[in-house]
């Protein structure tokens, strides 16, 4: 880039700030201090335009002021975002940016002849979810919604159990290192005749916790007593409109997950926080096909949301590249077969695949784990969608994926 | 240990780094005498009354509190302790091996001048025209074997390569053909990729099974007559003619696989230059060789002379060259400063991730499990077998550092005493390592320090002002490459 002597000055914005523009509309994000500047001016546009060009280097010779391009240099200033350096100062420089690069992404290796992927992809299971039958006694009313949006029990009308040496034998191909989670879920896990060996078995795994899943309606408090160190019980709780009956245990090792569908069960919800003084619980919106306006109103985020905590590169560089609410994570269903979203085709059966087979497949060709918002509509031109929590399976139910107020605040 | 540097680059450009997040920010020249003025101890107030002489007061003021922003984000965890080497670090690197590599022979149809097994170095084994046997090598892939189908081999499909090294390995070809014969009969998942360094003498003899089992070539020419005038035959007699018109031979039989499979590496001397290299093999085979320079370990005392002599510096050639850029561009990965450059950026800069699982990490971890130096973790590289049975983390280690052997009876191969002496050493370098100001990018291998059997000190040691200095000519490599940042970022693939 050469310097001239008609240039004034120069626009340059640092290389800790996160820049995003789509047809005139910007926004400079310093991922800092959280100090941002969105607008829609075309002279600015056109300016961030050239500066996030190629080996423009985030720098942008400005050859005549004006009120907007004042205004902009003011602002940037002082927000720590950039600055105007006079171009006498400017002697063919450049400076870094943002660019994002990984090593090992498997868009990268795309026709080199010595790595056909990844060696090390075995790491990327982070998280395991294992129903081991799908048997279950209750009727609740929703089952079949439930576990569509959330880790959660599910019962099928064909009864099936998993085949343990087919499962733990799949498991023990390989070493995980990065597993560190086992989530065992039903039906009713309890009615699994081989529960209390493979939980063993499960445990010998290095570094990973147990966690067992079970529908309040299936769950009796006397196994607590059975739970070794690294175990933990997730106790599923439906809450709709009516007072719930079912008792409530305080213990640490027992994490109520309440599925909340209007605002009326939230208030059962908090009640029954209280009268029991329980501090293991998670609250989860329920969408159960007629309460969307209880999600506009508990669920839908605005810019305030997005901006309540500071986003760093870490952050927006992982929401642009896969979706943390899905990647790692790997279903093996009473059938043997595995999903990277249940919601999917599967993508092998632990009779004949290889778990890193498995992975390869789904990083490959899956459409679960590299899941962005950057690619699906609307938020593929939402100045925010780096910076907005991952797609999940809700908004699969809902059958929207802006799940926000973003628009509407134009 | 200070994070935060101002720096002016030969051009004559201002610019902040921290080592936090590995940027260089172009920045106003008042933040940068700000930052000297501070940092010879100046107050506030004699600072801002000393700028505000040359600059107006209000922007003085405003880059005062710019200046005080940046220090206050600019905290990082400096790295204080290196993790120590592990048996199970070594039973990994055994069970997921990038490349085995057999010293075929110690014999040589040659006898380069420059030799690093000839008469100007003392620190390898006395060459006895040996030729690595079958049946030792046989024991060592049987050893691995049973390392390669434990679970701890994460390698998937990943490439094996089996190379052959001399010596002149086409000297012992049936050793060759035994080996190719072994592996293509193994049961493992990995694609297993053969390759060879050879002086090409024999090349015309041997292309057809060459081809035939797809190897990866790797010929030793130093480029036109005169520049390869130190290859010779033990006679004296050049070598020149008869590679030039094995490696046409082969370049004509087989146009394909020569475009493919066949590279060339030269050595750099006092007889030839950068540039004249790589127009050689762009004008005669349209390839760019890597160009590499002398070994500069295990020099004989009464050679140290004639060493000092042939010896040239790659990198000082390269920034004198009237084809500066054209060699920069050309050699992009091969030349020194470029390297320097690639390794500097993915090392410091925080938007450079090995993998998936690394956008996962928390914001402002700084937690590096690093060991001491540059040294890497044995056999995470390869395992060189030598002609004699010893075993090493490399072939450019001197043998006498061998970590192992194959013997009558099998393998020996102590992990646990292999652990306890590189900790002994990497515990000695510690206290350098933690407060050098380049160990993040640290290249240095213990093996390559003279002083490894004395009290080691290392000698690309950085103290601040070493690195501010290192600094300033990254950044001005920068200036002068502007593709240079974006390619290291986007292109480069370190593996």
């Amino acid at each position: 880039m050469k310097n001239t002597m008609e240039y004034k000055y120069w626009i340059v914005i640092s290389p800790y700030v996160y820049i995003v523009c789509y047809n005139n509309n910007y926004l400079l994000y310093n991922t800092m201090n959280g100090k941002h500047i969105e607008g829609d001016d075309k002279e600015i546009a056109e300016v961030i335009t050239k500066l996030t060009m190629d080996n423009a280097h985030w720098m942008c010779p400005i050859t005549e002021d004006n009120d907007s391009i004042d205004h902009f240099v003011n602002d940037i200033k002082e927000k720590f975002i950039g600055d105007r350096i006079e171009a006498e100062y400017i002697h063919s420089a450049v400076q870094s940016y943002p660019i994002k690069n990984i090593q090992r992404d498997i868009k990268r290796y795309k026709g080199n002849i010595d790595y056909n992927t990844d060696n090390n992809i075995i790491r990327y299971v982070h998280e395991l979810s294992i129903y081991v039958n799908s048997d279950c006694p209750s009727k609740c009313k929703n089952c079949d919604k439930t576990y569509k949006q959330y880790l959660f029990c599910h019962k099928n009308a064909e009864s099936t159990s998993i085949n343990k040496e087919a499962l733990l034998s799949f498991l023990r191909k390989q070493k995980l290192p990065s597993l560190y989670r086992i989530n065992i879920l039903g039906g009713n896990i309890w009615e699994y005749d081989n529960l209390s060996e493979l939980r063993t078995e499960l445990l010998s795994f290095e570094n990973i916790s147990l966690y067992l899943y079970t529908n309040i309606f299936n769950f009796d408090p006397s196994i607590i007593n059975k739970i070794t160190p690294r175990e933990y019980i997730v106790v599923l709780v439906e809450v709709n409109d009516k007072p719930i009956e079912e008792k409530f245990f305080a213990h640490e090792k027992i994490q109520y997950q309440f599925f909340v569908s209007s605002n009326k069960a939230i208030e059962n919800v908090y009640e029954i926080i209280e009268t029991y003084r329980l501090c293991n619980y998670q609250m989860k919106p329920l969408y159960i096909g007629n309460n969307d306006e209880f999600f506009r109103q508990n669920v839908y985020i605005n810019k305030d949301d997005i901006f309540a905590k500071i986003h760093s590169f870490d952050n927006i560089f992982r929401n642009g590249t896969l979706n943390c609410n899905y990647f790692g994570h790997l279903y093996v269903m009473a059938d043997g077969l595995v999903y990277s979203n249940i919601d999917k085709k599967p993508l092998g059966i632990i009779s004949k695949d290889n778990i890193d087979d498995i992975i390869r497949k789904e990083l490959q060709y899956g459409k679960t784990w590299f899941k962005i918002r950057n690619n699906i509509k609307p938020c593929n031109n939402c100045l925010f969608n780096n910076l907005c929590p991952p797609l999940s399976n809700i908004e699969k139910s809902m059958k929207r994926n802006d799940l926000c107020l973003i628009n509407k605040e134009k | 240990m200070e994070h935060s540097f101002y720096i002016e680059s030969n051009n004559g450009n201002f610019y902040h780094f921290d080592t936090k997040d590995g940027l260089f920010s172009l920045i106003h020249p008042v933040l940068f005498y700000i930052h000297k003025l501070y940092y010879k101890g100046e107050n506030k107030q004699n600072i801002l009354q000393t700028l505000s002489n040359e600059f107006s007061s209000v922007d003085v003021g405003y880059y005062f509190n710019y200046y005080e922003w940046l220090e206050n984000n600019s905290k990082e965890i400096p790295i204080d302790h290196f993790i120590e080497l592990t048996p199970n670090m070594v039973k990994y690197a055994l069970s997921n091996l990038n490349q085995l590599t057999f010293e075929v022979t110690d014999a040589c149809n040659l006898k380069c001048k420059y030799c690093g097994y000839g008469e100007l170095y003392d620190n390898y084994d006395k060459r006895t025209n040996n030729y690595l046997s079958v049946d030792t090598a046989k024991k060592l892939i049987d050893y691995l074997y049973s390392y390669w189908n434990k679970p701890e081999n994460i390698s998937g499909e990943e490439p094996l390569f089996i190379s052959f090294y001399g010596g002149e390995p086409l000297l012992n070809m049936p050793f060759i053909k035994s080996v190719v014969s072994i592996f293509e009969g193994l049961n493992i998942k990995r694609t297993v990729i053969f390759s060879m360094t050879t002086n090409a003498i024999l090349l015309n003899k041997y292309i057809d099974y060459l081809k035939e089992h797809h190897f990866r070539i790797l010929i030793s020419l130093d480029g036109t007559q005169y520049h390869n005038s130190y290859r010779v035959f033990p006679d004296g007699k050049e070598s020149f003619d008869i590679v030039y018109n094995n490696v046409k031979y082969a370049y004509q039989k087989y146009p394909d696989f020569f475009k493919t499979n066949i590279n060339f590496n030269s050595v750099f001397h006092n007889k030839n230059t950068a540039y004249s290299i790589v127009s050689f093999f762009k004008k005669e085979f349209n390839k760019t060789p890597t160009i590499g320079e002398l070994n500069t370990n295990g020099i004989k005392d009464n050679k140290k002379e004639e060493f000092k002599h042939t010896f040239q510096n790659l990198q000082y050639d390269i920034e004198n060259s009237k084809r500066r850029n054209y060699l920069e561009k050309k050699l992009f990965l091969t030349s020194p400063m470029a390297h320097s450059f690639i390794l500097f950026t993915h090392h410091y800069n925080k938007m450079t991730y090995d993998n998936y699982n690394e956008l996962f990490r928390s914001d402002g971890d700084a937690t590096i499990n690093k060991l001491p130096s540059g040294t890497c973790i044995p056999f995470s590289r390869k395992l060189f077998l030598t002609v004699n049975g010893k075993i090493l983390p490399c072939e450019r280690i001197g043998q006498k550092h061998c970590l192992g052997e194959v013997k009558e009876e099998g393998v020996h191969l102590d992990i646990d005493d292999i652990c306890r002496q590189y900790n002994q050493w990497f515990k000695a370098l510690s206290r350098h390592c933690k407060t050098c100001y380049i160990n993040k990018v640290c290249m240095q291998c213990i093996f390559n320090l003279d002083t490894i059997d004395e009290k080691i000190y290392c000698t690309n040691y950085m103290d601040r002002q070493d690195f501010e200095t290192y600094l300033k000519k990254i950044a001005t490599y920068m200036e002068e490459d502007p593709n240079s940042y974006r390619k290291a970022m986007k292109e480069i693939l370190m593996r």
